[in-house]
């Protein structure tokens, strides 16, 4: 009730002057084309529903039986629900999200791990490269010396 | 000591501050009153930059001052700010300020949580006055290293693996940024005279363009990395739920828009022509990463993981909207850096204090919470309201500004991008939702949770500081977006130029 | 040759007179007199750095076998303060007892291989250039193997002397190759002979940088390294990885920008493909290391990888940048080397999950290395990143941006290895923590110098400025 009353004097409020997005008063024209028959229309709902509703009368059941299909789907508020639930669950979710996540942990992040997988693995099998054996050390030393020594001179000594 | 230098030294007093005083008392007392302090030199500044221009000072940028560092390679220590720069000074010092109180109670090694912060927060502002691409790039790095101690001794959950891929990819990026860099200085005097790494006299020349293309992917992923850029955003959503609170929130909200930051002022400022024919590759990316983002937060039933990806799609949107080069465009790019780094602050934090009480960020787990921690589950939704763009808070001045400066370039692949991004405010509202559904209404899902306690103090002092700020910018943006529109000025003519 | 350019020798005068004090010290002092010998050493050499920085004439003597400059003169100061450090750092385990009566030994034999060292920088012909290098080398192997009651230091002494045998015999093939084609040994009778199409003249330029390659640790020279930085004695080691490598890395930058200059396009090939490799390698076996001497004996060779990408340039910058570099890597692995060394001399942990749970019982030190590590890594605000910074702006400055960027991605995967030792200081947690415990007064001071170096030579500028004013390019 309180609402009601509020909102019934709400409109004397002079909001025009006071929320405004150029700092100049808010005008329009009250259309009355619109104003009138919309109004009518709400009383005219108002008074249906006393007739149907106040007093115990077959008068909407009749109504009901009528309308028959549009009555039921109007009852489950025109399946809107379902829609609603649908496509959230069943496409949003289920054919959108789900693989996005997977796809990220699964693509994504496997790619960044994958890159530093291979990282170490290429660590672990290079170690042998390393052997502690001096024998070894010299030979890597001097074939890499002649190697270079054969390839710069091949490239630069024509 | 000039006005912006002041911002690098006063959290260098701080962390002297704290390493002389002892406990978590003190510590706290200091971080408060030294973060309070940037607080209130932001806000001074703020005045200061608005006096300034009002006097009549249309320089590019004001209260610049320049001390020469190495002579041998021209770099120099150059501050100078414009509007953006005074924007994210602001922010940061908000957030930083929020995130201490957000940290209030941190029991396990107090003092060298709150430097490992501050010192982060130092490089963060320092990367925002300077205008000499050295000294940026050293407050980048600075801002990106403590990441590493801060996610793997104070975070939860996988935090040694998430702390490690963070700091590894974060600097795989500054890698590429640091040939960027090298590029842009060796091209920086096509016509003879002296190399140079200030930003402002970069500008005014005309690199090659060639050579503008071949760096340009080198700048734009090395910032991009940061700014939640597909493919390189994998580092967010694991790095942000092993964070422990104040670093999230400092990190999603400040950090993130470093990435923003740089490609603006770096990557399209300096090499344009680039930006604006190799544009359309990226903006493929960043409408994936909008899109992505929010389709992946749908999925996810932790909530810090949620918050994550909200974050990459939202920092996607504003590298999209910087590649629109427009001028209302890149206005709601920078709007959106600041209204969604209070967003996601703000988020983290109350995630962060329903943790703490809940000990689950599983949502599933949760509910009802509205009967049983009214103040923190009432902020919780109109932090929800504000993510997902509800007029009067500052996500939809930004989110507005961004897709109408977004359609207003004709062509179809910008429109098609646009429309593709849009679609992402509707999945945003389903997540942020559905989220506030499960948490905070219905029937309480565990007999724990009705001993739970209310929001203390210092977790208040921390959540209307940021909320007050959200609606400051959504009630009255006009101050703000005014002032980024003017610095933004120069930048946007010199890419419409090209464009043409 | 008068009095005055004789006493441009200044630098190897002092220092062989220092050689000379303590051996007669040694000799005339009781047994339990010893104690004073360490504190001479010191303070006398002390001194010679000092001294070393006091200002030198330009010159060359012995008909231009000896060569002074004001280059040269900075590189033997730069060196000059990285020995001194590892002496200070070195007293604390010299004077335990297992080194008893071997003290002067070490400082008479040290000293001996920087007297070579100086005199391979100075030098201005091949002969001089080889008698320095051998008086650098030899002498180091006896060092390595100056633990006498480990086998690994004996191994490794071996394994360094064979090694340093077949490479001098290389580089001394190479350089006899050079005096075949030229007809001469002094550098500026040959520079004006040397061209990029004789055969001999290249393999010989290719034995010399083999050779040089080995005191670098350079790939595929480098197999020695890990083995005998890991069994040599800790001070001796950071004397290998700092000071010998770094005499290295002076004297072949000096040859390459004045003998070789005609090879230039040649060698930047050579070092670009060598340089990629050595980054690449010293990196991926680092990953692996769990033992801390081993673990910064392949960061060395990593590091040596980027320090030979300031050289590829060829520009004045480049040799500046090469010189800055080794002069911040002196002190950043003289930090890590030291807090490794005090750690292994007073507790005996020697690997890295040994290091679990550090920060809470040895905080101070935990920091001491963190930073250290940091300054490897090249991470502002210490100079490891200014250092690293300046390597890439001088390849850059000549276009090479492609190996940039290769060192650019070795700089992550070194970021990685780097962090491990802090994770296991900070975050791991250990049921046996490392006991709490204070070094002494020496090792301090050690550490503590190298930490101001590290955080001052990078943000003041005149110190890199000084360098570049004395150096040259191509």
């Amino acid at each position: 009730m309180i609402l009601a009353t509020m909102a019934a004097l709400a409109g004397y409020i002079p909001f025009h002057d006071l929320v405004t997005s150029d700092g100049k008063a808010f005008e329009t024209v009250f259309q009355w084309n619109i104003a009138i028959p919309v109004t009518l229309f709400a009383f005219c709902g108002i008074g249906l529903a006393f007739v149907m509703y106040y007093k115990e009368s077959p008068i909407a059941d009749r109504v009901s039986k009528a309308l028959g299909g549009f009555y039921t789907a109007a009852y489950h508020k025109f399946y809107m629900d379902e829609v609603y639930l649908f496509v959230t669950k069943k496409i949003m979710f289920g054919m959108v999200s789900r693989p996005i996540a997977w796809f990220d942990r699964h693509v994504i992040d496997a790619t960044m791990n994958g890159i530093a997988s291979v990282t170490v693995f290429t660590s672990n099998s290079i170690k042998g490269l390393q052997s502690g054996q001096l024998q070894k050390y010299g030979f890597v030393f001097v074939s890499g010396a002649v190697l270079l020594a054969v390839v710069f001179m091949l490239l630069w000594a024509r | 000591m000039d006005i912006l230098s002041l911002f690098v030294l006063v959290p260098f007093l701080t962390i002297i501050g704290i390493l002389c005083t002892k406990g978590l008392k003190g510590t706290r007392v200091v971080s408060a009153v030294g973060m309070g302090i940037q607080l209130i030199m932001a806000f001074h500044l703020l005045f200061k930059y608005l006096a300034e221009r009002r006097a009549g000072n249309i320089a590019e940028m004001v209260f610049v001052k320049s001390h020469l560092w190495y002579q041998s390679l021209n770099i120099h220590y150059t501050v100078g700010v414009d509007g953006i720069a005074v924007a994210m000074i602001m922010l940061t010092s908000i957030v930083v300020f929020a995130g201490v109180f957000a940290s209030w109670m941190t029991k396990e090694l107090p003092r060298e949580f709150f430097i490992s912060l501050i010192f982060l927060s130092s490089g963060v502002f320092g990367f925002f006055i300077s205008i000499d691409l050295f000294t940026m790039f050293l407050f980048y790095e600075i801002a990106v290293i403590p990441m590493y101690l801060l996610i793997g001794l104070w975070g939860t959950g996988p935090k040694e693996y998430s702390a490690m891929k963070l700091t590894l990819m974060l600097m795989g990026g500054s890698a590429l940024l640091v040939l960027g860099l090298l590029g842009i200085y060796f091209n920086s005097a096509p016509n003879g005279g002296q190399l140079t790494f200030n930003i402002l006299e970069i500008a005014k020349v005309h690199i090659p363009v060639a050579t503008q293309k071949f760096f340009f992917p080198f700048l734009f992923v090395g910032f991009g990395v940061l700014g939640a850029l597909f493919p390189f955003h994998t580092w967010s959503p694991d790095g942000h739920a092993s964070a422990p609170t104040a670093v999230s929130m400092l990190h999603a909200g400040v950090l993130m828009k470093l990435g923003g930051y740089g490609i603006l002022r770096v990557a399209m400022y300096l090499l344009p022509d680039a930006a604006v024919q190799m544009g359309w590759i990226f903006l493929i990316f960043t409408t994936t990463s909008v899109v992505y983002g929010a389709f992946g937060a749908i999925w996810q039933k932790d909530l810090k993981y949620i918050n994550a990806y909200s974050s990459v799609s939202h920092c996607g949107m504003v590298i999209f909207a910087l590649l629109m080069i427009n001028k209302t465009a890149m206005d709601g790019a920078i709007l959106q850096m600041i209204s969604h780094g209070l967003m996601t602050a703000l988020f983290f934090a109350l995630i962060g204090m329903i943790y703490g009480r809940t000990h689950t960020r599983n949502i599933h787990e949760m509910g009802g919470l509205m009967k049983v921690i009214p103040f923190l589950a009432v902020i919780y939704v109109i932090a929800g309201m504000a993510s997902l763009g509800l007029p009067g808070l500052s996500g939809f001045v930004a989110e507005m500004t961004i897709f109408v400066g977004s359609f207003q370039n004709v062509d179809t692949f910008h429109r098609v991008c646009t429309i593709i991004a849009t679609t992402a405010i509707v999945v945003t509202a389903v997540y942020i939702l559905r989220v506030v559904g499960l948490l905070l209404l219905g029937p309480i899902k565990n007999a724990h949770f009705e001993e739970l306690k209310d929001a203390t103090w210092y977790e208040k002092v921390s959540l209307l500081t940021l909320l007050i700020a959200i609606f400051a910018v959504g009630l009255a943006p006009f101050w703000l977006s005014n002032m980024i529109q003017d610095s933004l000025t120069p930048i946007v003519a010199k890419l419409s130029v090209i464009a043409q | 040759m008068n009095f005055e350019n004789f006493l441009l020798m200044r630098q190897e005068l002092v220092l062989i007179g220092i050689v000379l004090i303590v051996l007669i010290a040694e000799i005339f002092t009781d047994k339990d007199q010893k104690g004073i010998i360490t504190p001479l050493a010191i303070t006398l050499f002390a001194i010679h750095t000092i001294i070393g920085f006091l200002p030198l004439a330009e010159g060359s003597i012995f008909g231009g076998s000896y060569n002074t400059s004001a280059l040269i003169n900075t590189m033997k100061n730069v060196l000059n303060l990285g020995v001194l450090i590892i002496l200070i750092q070195s007293s604390f385990w010299l004077n335990q007892e297992n080194q008893k009566g071997k003290v002067s030994e070490f400082y008479i034999v040290l000293l001996s291989t920087l007297v070579g060292m100086f005199y391979m920088i100075s030098s201005g012909d091949f002969l001089m250039f080889y008698i320095g290098l051998e008086t650098a080398t030899i002498p180091l192997a006896a060092l390595t193997a100056f633990d006498r009651y480990k086998n690994k230091s004996a191994e490794a002494g071996i394994k360094l002397i064979l090694s340093s045998a077949l490479s001098s015999g290389i580089l001394l093939y190479g350089l006899s190759m050079i005096y075949g084609t030229t007809g001469s040994v002094y550098f500026k009778d040959i520079t004006p002979m040397i061209s990029q199409t004789n055969a001999l003249q290249i393999l010989a330029f290719i034995f010399y940088f083999a050779g040089m390659g080995f005191k670098m640790s350079l790939v595929p020279f480098h197999l020695w390294t890990a083995d005998v930085y890991e069994g040599a004695p800790i001070s001796i080691t950071s004397y290998l990885s700092v000071i010998s490598k770094g005499a290295a890395v002076f004297i072949f930058t000096i040859i390459l920008f004045t003998v070789f200059k005609v090879l230039l396009p040649m060698w930047q090939d050579i070092i670009w493909v060598i340089a990629v490799m050595t980054m690449t390698i010293g990196n991926l076996f680092a990953l692996r290391q769990k033992n801390m001497k081993r673990f910064l004996a392949f960061s060395s060779i990593a590091q040596a990888g980027f320090i030979v990408l300031g050289i590829l340039s060829g520009t004045a910058m480049g040799m500046a940048t090469v010189v800055y570099y080794i002069l911040v890597y002196i002190f950043s692995n003289l930090a890590a080397f030291g807090v490794v060394s005090v750690i292994s001399a007073t507790t005996g942990r020697e690997t890295m999950d040994e290091y679990n749970g550090m920060y809470a019982t040895n905080p101070k030190l935990s920091w001491a290395l963190t930073i250290a590590l940091f300054s490897l890594a090249g991470i502002p605000p210490v100079a490891g990143f200014f250092g690293k910074f300046f390597l890439f702006t001088a390849a850059a400055e000549k276009g090479f941006y492609w190996i940039v960027l290769i060192a650019l991605l070795n700089t992550i995967i070194s970021l990685y290895y780097y962090l491990m030792p802090v994770k296991a200081m900070f975050i791991n947690k250990s049921e046996t923590p490392m006991e709490a415990f204070k070094s002494d007064a020496m090792s301090k001071a050690g550490i503590i110098i190298c930490l101001v170096g590290m955080l001052v030579i990078g943000l003041a500028s005149p110190i890199y400025e000084s360098i570049l004013k004395v150096c040259f390019g191509i």
